[in-house]
């Protein structure tokens, strides 16, 4: 007898339990089942952390580690190089260096900003952003072209591979480098337009949680014989003074002519009001 | 019964728990070479806040909003009479945008033809701005201004949510932001006064449909202001590609403004006009 009670009490216990974990259960699943919104902004937690705080850069501004493989053309370029005025200063006109140069600047960090299909890159330098979407989409046969190019991305493990194609004909491409002349010790860089078939894929990841590391291959089948790779380092900085600032480009005082060649240094002394 | 039960689920998780873990946690050492990403969980809570974050947003009302006139202090009326008495005799006085720079706050904001996005990370809130490429860091992370903050173009801006509104405030401002204080005759060019020292924006942004935000702005300046000035400005959603954010560069600064001597030059760009 008290063997059958104890039997029909733990079948009660157990009957009893199973009903309060299922209806525990539906009930929790109710309140917790996540919105697509925190779904997608949750899978962001599980991403590879580029985002807390932000990179500064530490490689060389100028940096070109050979050997390259030139075509013919550009080799001759190269080696008949005389550096325009505009090589000389890049940023007359408050212009934008456009890809890849504008990740080569160190002195200004950049952020990287994840949102659902986007992961938008502020680059301080030049005030900037470039915007990467990683929903899936290809990049259009004739993209818009920008000085950012159209850059589409997507996850190989823990490298996100951003594959940019699209530029204006104004973007600062060095393609190789001279010997140091005059007083700087330093290698002297090559500039040259690119070709129509301009693209970079680069691939970025953590080597560790505070070094970034982007490996950029450059493809211009009318400057680089073999593709061009090129790495580069950042540094994580999470302290309020590495936080991203404004940029503007407020004192446009040199001024290159396009059609002439010609860059004039202080053009609001020379210029004529109306 | 209900204690059992939970004792019962209690073992029945950390069993299933530590199954789960053998499988899929990561070892001590996979955590030195590859941390886990932190703040995880504030990911997941971006995805319970009002969803400003979809798409962009732009808005249909012009730049400058004189629904209601300002009231003016008695130097601030001086001083726009002048520069619309200036204006009537044929002299452009809107330096706001040459010089490839940006009009700042607020008028950065309003700019119609050109969307703006919400990107929101655990510590901040970035604002891109397409029109003139900017971007505002509202800081979410409970900071006060410093004292006195770095005055930009943008100011500085530290947010906080009250229920679902998002309430900026900023201040910090380089003294080339100008003021609307009076339409003049062309709507589109009304007087633009330096602005105070007490330059102070507070912003409450709400959603008053999934597709429609409400920014309620109250300017204060008592250097040009008797009293707080209110705005209330919608934004309308775009999630489509059109809508997407795109580059935006100052690729011909034509124009020159000198501030030393107040004149704004024209036509540098294609030969200096008289």
């Amino acid at each position: 007898m008290r063997s059958t009670e104890n039997s029909i009490l733990r079948i009660g216990i157990l009957a009893a339990s199973i009903h309060w974990t299922l209806a525990a259960g539906a009930t929790a699943a109710a309140a917790q089942t996540p919105t697509r919104q925190q779904q997608e902004w949750g899978s962001i937690s599980r991403l590879p952390n580029f985002w807390e705080g932000t990179w500064q850069g530490v490689s060389d501004l100028y940096l070109f580690p050979d050997p390259v493989t030139w075509t013919p053309a550009a080799a001759q370029y190269v080696a008949s190089y005389k550096a325009k005025p505009i090589d000389d200063t890049p940023f007359a006109n408050c212009m934008n260096p456009g890809m890849p140069f504008v990740m080569n600047i160190a002195a200004m960090p950049i952020k990287f900003l994840p949102s659902p299909g986007l992961i938008t890159i502020y680059i301080e330098g030049f005030g900037v952003s470039r915007f990467i979407h990683t929903d899936g989409r290809k990049i259009e046969p004739e993209p818009n072209p920008t000085y950012y190019g159209t850059s589409v991305g997507h996850w190989e493990g823990d490298t996100l591979v951003v594959d940019s194609r699209g530029f204006v004909k104004e973007t600062l491409l060095q393609i190789g480098q001279l010997p140091p002349a005059g007083v700087s010790p330093r290698p002297r860089p090559v500039f040259k337009e690119h070709g129509p078939n301009l693209r970079f894929v680069e691939r970025m990841r953590m080597k560790d949680f505070n070094t970034l590391e982007i490996t950029t291959t450059i493809y211009d089948d009318t400057i680089f014989a073999k593709p061009y790779e090129s790495t580069r380092y950042w540094h994580r900085h999470t302290d309020r003074l590495s936080e991203p600032q404004e940029w503007v480009c407020s004192d446009n005082r040199d001024f290159y002519d396009n059609d002439s060649g010609v860059l004039e240094h202080n053009v609001k002394e020379k210029a004529i009001s109306r | 019964m209900k204690k059992q039960c939970a004792q019962r689920m209690t073992l029945y998780a950390a069993l299933l728990g530590a199954v789960l873990c053998a499988v899929t946690c990561p070892s001590p050492r996979a955590a030195q070479t590859n941390p886990a990403p932190v703040r995880g969980e504030q990911w997941s809570a971006i995805g319970r806040l009002p969803d400003f974050w979809r798409g962009t947003w732009f808005t249909r009302k012009f730049r400058y909003d004189f629904t209601r006139l300002p009231p003016l202090t008695k130097n601030a009326a001086a001083a726009a009479s002048a520069y619309l008495r200036e204006q009537t005799r044929g002299r452009n006085l809107d330096t706001s945008v040459a010089n490839c720079t940006s009009p700042g706050m607020p008028a950065v904001m309003d700019d119609g033809s050109m969307p703006i996005k919400f990107l929101p990370t655990p510590e901040m809130i970035v604002i891109y701005l397409e029109g003139y490429s900017q971007a505002r860091f509202v800081h979410m992370d409970g900071r006060r201004h410093a004292q006195p903050p770095n005055p930009t173009f943008l100011g500085e801006s530290i947010g906080h949510w009250e229920g679902d509104t998002l309430v900026v405030d900023t201040i910090g401002f380089v003294p080339q932001v100008r003021l609307p204080v009076r339409p003049g005759s062309n709507p589109r060019a009304p007087a633009l006064l330096p602005h105070g020292p007490n330059m102070r924006i507070v912003e409450r942004f709400r959603l008053l449909t999934d597709d429609t935000l409400e920014v309620k702005r109250t300017l204060y300046d008592d250097a040009l202001f008797t009293q707080p000035v209110e705005h209330v400005r919608h934004f309308h959603r775009d999630t489509s590609r059109e809508g997407e954010l795109q580059e935006w560069v100052c690729s011909d600064n034509r124009d020159y403004f000198d501030e030393a001597t107040g004149i704004l030059y024209y036509g540098l760009h294609t030969g200096p006009t008289r």
